[in-house]
């Protein structure tokens, strides 16, 4: 096993290439000849050898992101990608399809475009994780045993957690959901669009504790608003926003401007409103409220179920075992900085099945995956890991069609725009344009790992 | 979140990836008239650069106004929806961006159309 030294940057850019080392292979003529594309090439000098058994448990976006930046940093590893789902869904394009802007086809891609030649990928799911054995056991039965577990399994849907709620029913009886298949959204946008046209009762819901993409929610509920506002029916629904909780926003000066926007828009607000039942033949819904059950007819309703770790993760010893991340969906236990488990130290995580105080973002993961990435590199070098998330998630905060905040903040809560000429607190063209045109490119760039 | 140089070229390669095989057509496009007036400049036809370059600039500036018409279409969005110096700079910077690459791109060809094949 080579010992070579890397420098003591942990977690940079794409490439693994410092600042200083880009300059010095600029100013040594390396473009000139390898061409600009070198750039973007893998680095085969530069990787690890290793004969290490990686398992990456789930080929989400940051499943994928990590086997392409693992393949490239290591040399020799044995490093295997389980999850069965041959379809690649971008995610946060589901609120534009559910809103009428795009058509699902661009949101629709293929895994095996993005999982690296030297990964295998086995076509299973995981059943069951035993971490103090160094081994999973899949939904086929096979029995993989690892010397690093990348936790990247994703979450699950608890529709069933709403008395009555099928995720069968989306795109009929007035229900959408943006959080499911191409497939819903496409009967989401139907029943905003029929909703629009005939007029009635509007409820927008939002799942309690950590779900992904918290923004979604809001933005359904301010581009269907504005949809009706352009077609002239504005006067003809009544709409209101349910919160479980009393915000609206984990970024205050955020939630203080959607407090403000949601009543400017005549957007009702009704605190602390969990939706727990749905009677879809009556168009009713069911809401808990410290007040009591509280039942309100709707004519739409946009469903956000509880969002928890799948069964196999939540249900085994990786989970938390106690605290909030425990009791809001039995996450992924792990250090909220280094990603790391901690209690195995060589179990990492990325992406929505982690329980760290913020962010199931696309965004989240192309902060955390390269943090979990170089801190298990170092492990199998045995060098000290230093690479640290700081919770960093962005949120381009749509506000109506054309217009949108990018919104981006880390643990601290503290706004962190990347491009310091962009307020993140007004409504923008420019911000739209990156969501509409830009995210879905920086994205796919995410899997192949190159940002 | 700060973005590496690499990082930027990578999203480019990205936002490029659908229009290879289009971009590889215009390259070979220019390329081809290129070669071709560099031909006819060794047959001794003078090309006429000079002539074809204020049909290039009209091009240009219509292909400046169109793309900033364009870039909103193309978004979803409404001169309504610019709100502030960054959205009109950014949509300035748009069709001007558009109209110096349609100038460019432009220019050979109608330069090729006013060349004689020899002298």
């Amino acid at each position: 096993m080579s010992n070579r030294t890397n420098g003591d940057k942990a977690c940079s850019d794409t490439l693994g290439l410092s600042r200083r080392e880009l300059l010095q292979a600029l100013g040594g003529g390396a473009i000139a000849a390898a061409g600009a594309g070198g750039l973007l090439l893998p680095s085969p000098a530069r990787a690890y050898r290793t004969n290490a058994r990686i398992v990456i448990a789930g080929a989400g976006a940051a499943g994928l992101a990590a086997a392409n930046r693992l393949s490239r940093a290591l040399e020799g590893a044995h490093i295997t990608l389980i999850d069965r789902r041959k379809r690649h869904v971008y995610q946060p394009g589901l609120t534009m399809i559910a809103t009428g802007i795009w058509q699902p086809g661009k949101i629709i891609d293929e895994n095996r475009r993005y999982v690296p030649r030297n990964v295998e990928w086995v076509d299973a799911m995981v059943a069951e994780f035993d971490p103090d054995a160094d081994r999973l056991v899949t939904d086929q039965g096979q029995v993989i045993d690892y010397d690093y577990l990348l936790v990247t399994t994703g979450l699950h849907l608890d529709f069933a957690a709403i008395e009555g709620m099928d995720p069968a029913l989306i795109g009929r009886e007035g229900i959408g959901c943006v959080y499911d298949t191409p497939e819903h959204a496409v009967g989401t946008w139907q029943m905003i669009d029929q909703f629009i046209n005939a007029g009635g009762q509007g409820l927008f819901t939002r799942g309690p504790g950590g779900i992904k993409c918290a923004g979604a929610p809001l933005k359904v509920a301010m581009l269907a608003e504005d949809l009706a506002s352009r077609r002239g029916r504005r006067e003809a629904l009544q709409l209101s926003y349910n919160a479980p909780s009393d915000g609206l926003f984990s970024q205050p000066q955020i939630d203080g401007f959607l407090r403000e926007e949601f009543p400017a828009r005549d957007i009702a607000i009704n605190w602390h409103h969990r939706l727990v039942g749905i009677e879809p033949e009556r168009r009713r819904a069911s809401f808990q409220t410290p007040q009591g059950m509280a039942r309100l007819d709707y004519d739409f309703i946009h469903v956000v179920p509880p969002m928890r770790a799948p069964d196999a993760l939540g249900d085994s010893a990786l989970a938390w075992q106690t605290g909030p991340f425990a009791e809001d969906g039995n996450w992924l236990e792990v250090d909220r900085h280094s990603m790391r488990h901690t209690r195995y130290p060589n179990v990492f995580g990325a992406g929505d099945c982690v329980g760290t105080p913020i962010g199931k973002t696309a965004a989240s993961v192309k902060a955390q995956v390269p943090v979990a990435v170089a801190n298990l590199v170092d492990t199998i070098r045995g060098r000290e890991s230093g690479a640290a998330y700081n919770g960093y998630t962005s949120c381009p905060l749509i506000t109506r069609r054309g217009r949108a905040m990018l919104v981006e903040f880390d643990y601290s809560l503290a706004m962190v725009p990347s491009f310091t000429f962009i307020d993140p607190y007004r409504e923008h063209w420019v911000p739209w344009v990156l969501k509409e045109q830009m995210l879905q490119a920086a994205y796919n760039a995410m899997l192949r790992g190159r940002i | 979140m700060a973005f590496s140089l690499a990082g930027i070229f990578a999203v480019l390669l990205e936002l490029i990836r659908p229009w290879w095989l289009w971009l590889a057509i215009l390259v070979a496009i220019e390329i081809l008239v290129l070669g071709t007036l560099l031909l006819r400049r060794r047959r001794g036809a003078a090309p006429g650069w000079r002539r074809a370059r204020p049909m290039a600039l009209a091009v240009g500036v219509t292909g400046a106004v169109a793309g900033c018409v364009f870039a909103l279409w193309l978004t979803q969005a409404g001169f309504d929806d610019l709100a502030g110096w960054l959205d009109f700079v950014s949509l300035i910077a748009v069709g001007l961006g558009v109209g110096v690459g349609l100038a460019i791109l432009t220019w050979p060809v109608l330069t090729l159309l006013r060349t004689p094949r020899a002298s």
